[in-house]
């Protein structure tokens, strides 16, 4: 990878820790992962995986009663782990936003649009009028396909795809550098959400915006991220570029992933099921967490750490790649 | 009805009266009507998958809740096997469903937390007084076998909240099949299961098919999916039935305007793949006041002057597959 590439963030060896009555679940578990400036990060795996913690993780928001014990998060320099509370207002909503699932859990349904707005950008950017704010929200709106009428309206009279692209002005008018979209199009129809996916990767070429895109639908990220990285039981078990992940994929998880996954353009698709169950966080199986649904997995699998290695570029958590 | 058929729509109609408040109605506010399925007419043949797709509010879940007599049909009629739901007794209703079942999205709303498995299987057979009370526990253990949810003792004693959720879909497959039914609505089976689950269900749910001799209605978003496992497939939008076909013929030749932009819209998993046909503008409008003529014509890329005023009519292109678009006249 070029490592004159600027990073924009690094999260390094990440643990989140969830203390639950029945014993503690490690839902991250040594992630380490660099995301470059401007490019389109995609991140996916099932649920449990620890994909959305991770995505919370980086903006220190996770969730109670889980935290962060272990690890750092850089963004531009600086480690929002260690990072007092008030400093990290300043980042969170604004250098680094973050859009979810159901955009209706984001919006206040008793405020208009316009409001909502103001009342982001205010918090952010104190000394700006009321009127410089709408201006800049329908400067945004505008480019983002919406009229800006619609500043007027309350979220319930807007559908889906607006509240999305809504939630997605907001971060812009604060100058996001980093944008993280938590399943943003799983409430989405196919249609809806094609018209979405366009529209933020064109976004993202105009503001220059580096996108986190958390997500299961290996389809939306083939079509727009520049790198994957593939997330199983807490832990990170590949990063490729986007082509050859899905073309010569080298974790066994991703291979079986992708034959999961059916192929619309294919006339002869094959689907393939994998063995087993994804594992269980609060006992995790010993050594590889793949290893007891994997079809390659020999002894040396199933005992101690599998370290995150490097193969021209690409990063895989696996023994079939070990550097002799 | 064909001797091939097991279910006839003719004109099938369903519309969902909006609400007024007291002020409205006062005011003499005229009623409104949400034209959830306007006139669908489909044939279903005995052992097929056939595929009903369609976005939100294209009206493919009432569909299916109008087959299951779960919903009273505004208008056309429905003929399933020997029964006639339109006009059938209530005494025929308790028959009717022993031949007709169905499969729902969430498993987690459709099995009762409070009744362990063994009892939401067996209690089917007990409502229609089928066999004794081992006999059901039998066929309870037997068919949790052919779903793969072994060994079956043990899950029966289960609760839904012990089992994970791709168990619980199976579960949920399992009462389904354990009256032996000949038809099977399954509504988004496995849209709420993981990707990995996902291939298992459908694996499963084919091969309970061909053991069972079943039909199934699937309905679906999931153009990917329905591609994977359907025969026939239709397209709904908005109430009406745009086009219906056996299943390649539709892939390969799609004729309708929304078809083809469903079919571009379809998240491909390959970073190499490029969007032929274009998406069209705009969403899906409100169904309370669809648009006049063909409901899909102000995003329609091939919209003509006649689009506006007429509803085109369901017409045969070719063996099979009809179309309703006024580009094919």
């Amino acid at each position: 990878m070029n490592d004159t590439k600027d990073k924009i963030l690094r999260v390094e060896d990440l643990e989140v820790t969830f203390p639950l009555r029945q014993g503690k679940v490690r839902a991250l578990d040594a992630v380490t992962l660099d995301v470059f400036r401007g490019e389109t990060l995609g991140v996916v795996g099932e649920s449990g995986c620890g994909k959305s913690t991770l995505g919370f993780s980086i903006l220190n928001s996770v969730q109670n009663p889980g935290k962060i014990t272990r690890g750092s998060v850089f963004f531009n320099g600086r480690d929002l782990v260690k990072t007092r509370e008030r400093e990290i207002r300043k980042v969170r909503g604004r250098r680094i936003s973050m859009i979810f699932q159901d955009p209706m859990t984001s919006l206040n349904p008793l405020l208009r649009i316009d409001r909502h707005i103001i009342q982001t950008v205010r918090k952010h950017e104190k000394n700006i009028s009321k009127k410089a704010a709408l201006e800049r929200a329908a400067r945004l709106l505008d480019r983002i396909g919406i009229i800006k009428e619609r500043l007027y309206d309350y979220p319930h009279q807007l559908s889906g795809g607006m509240r999305q692209r809504v939630m997605i002005c907001i971060g812009l008018c604060l100058n996001a550098e980093v944008l993280i979209a938590d399943e943003p199009t799983t409430s989405l129809d196919v249609i809806v959400e094609a018209q979405f996916m366009d529209q933020l990767k064109r976004l993202q070429k105009e503001f220059g915006l580096t996108l986190i895109l958390i997500t299961h639908n290996m389809g939306i990220v083939a079509q727009i991220s520049d790198r994957v990285a593939v997330m199983y039981g807490g832990q990170i078990m590949e990063i490729s570029p986007a082509a050859e992940l899905f073309h010569e994929p080298l974790h066994p998880y991703t291979e079986g992933l992708l034959r999961s996954v059916p192929n619309i353009e294919l006339d002869d698709d094959k689907l393939q099921s994998m063995d087993g169950f994804p594992p269980d966080l609060l006992d995790p199986p010993p050594g590889c967490r793949f290893s007891p649904r994997c079809r390659y997995a020999f002894d040396r699998c199933r005992v101690g750490k599998i370290p995150l290695v490097e193969r021209d570029g690409r990063f895989v958590r696996c023994l079939k790649y070990e550097n002799k | 009805m064909a001797q091939d058929l097991i279910l006839e729509t003719r004109d099938v109609k369903k519309y969902f009266e909006v609400g007024r408040d007291l002020v409205q109605k006062i005011m003499g506010k005229r009623r409104e009507y949400v034209r959830a399925v306007d006139g669908v007419s489909l044939d279903i043949r005995k052992g097929e998958v056939f595929g009903l797709v369609g976005e939100s509010g294209s009206g493919k879940t009432t569909v299916g809740k109008l087959i299951l007599n779960v919903l009273e049909p505004s208008g056309g009629n429905i003929t399933f096997e020997d029964f006639d739901l339109t006009s059938m007794a209530r005494r025929d209703e308790k028959a009717f469903r022993r031949h007709i079942q169905v499969i729902f999205q969430d498993p987690y709303a459709s099995l009762n937390p409070r009744m362990k498995i063994g009892k939401a299987l067996t209690q089917p057979l007990e409502i229609h007084g089928i066999g004794t009370r081992e006999e059901r526990r039998k066929r309870a253990l037997d068919i949790l076998e052919h779903v793969g949810l072994t060994p079956p003792e043990i899950v029966f004693t289960k609760y839904p909240h012990q089992l994970s959720g791709g168990q619980r879909q199976r579960i949920v497959i399992a009462r389904a099949l354990i009256l032996n039914p000949d038809f099977v609505v399954a509504d988004e089976p496995i849209a709420m299961a993981d990707v990995s689950m996902q291939v298992l269900l459908l694996e499963l749910m084919m091969d309970l098919k061909r053991e069972f001799n079943l039909t199934y209605l699937f309905i679906t978003h999931d153009l990917a999916t329905a591609k994977y496992v359907c025969d026939r497939i239709a397209i709904m939008y908005l109430g009406k039935l745009f086009e219906v076909g056996p299943l390649h013929d539709v892939f390969r030749n799609p004729l309708h305007p929304y078809t083809k932009a469903l079919l571009a819209a379809v998240p491909v998993p390959d970073p190499a793949a490029r969007r032929i046909h274009e998406i069209p503008k705009g969403e899906i409008p409100n169904p309370i006041n669809p648009p006049p003529g063909c409901r899909f014509h102000p995003r329609c890329p091939r919209k003509m002057d006649i689009c506006e005023r007429e509803i085109p009519v369901m017409r045969e292109k070719s063996p099979g597959h009809s179309v309703a678009c006024h580009l094919y006249k």
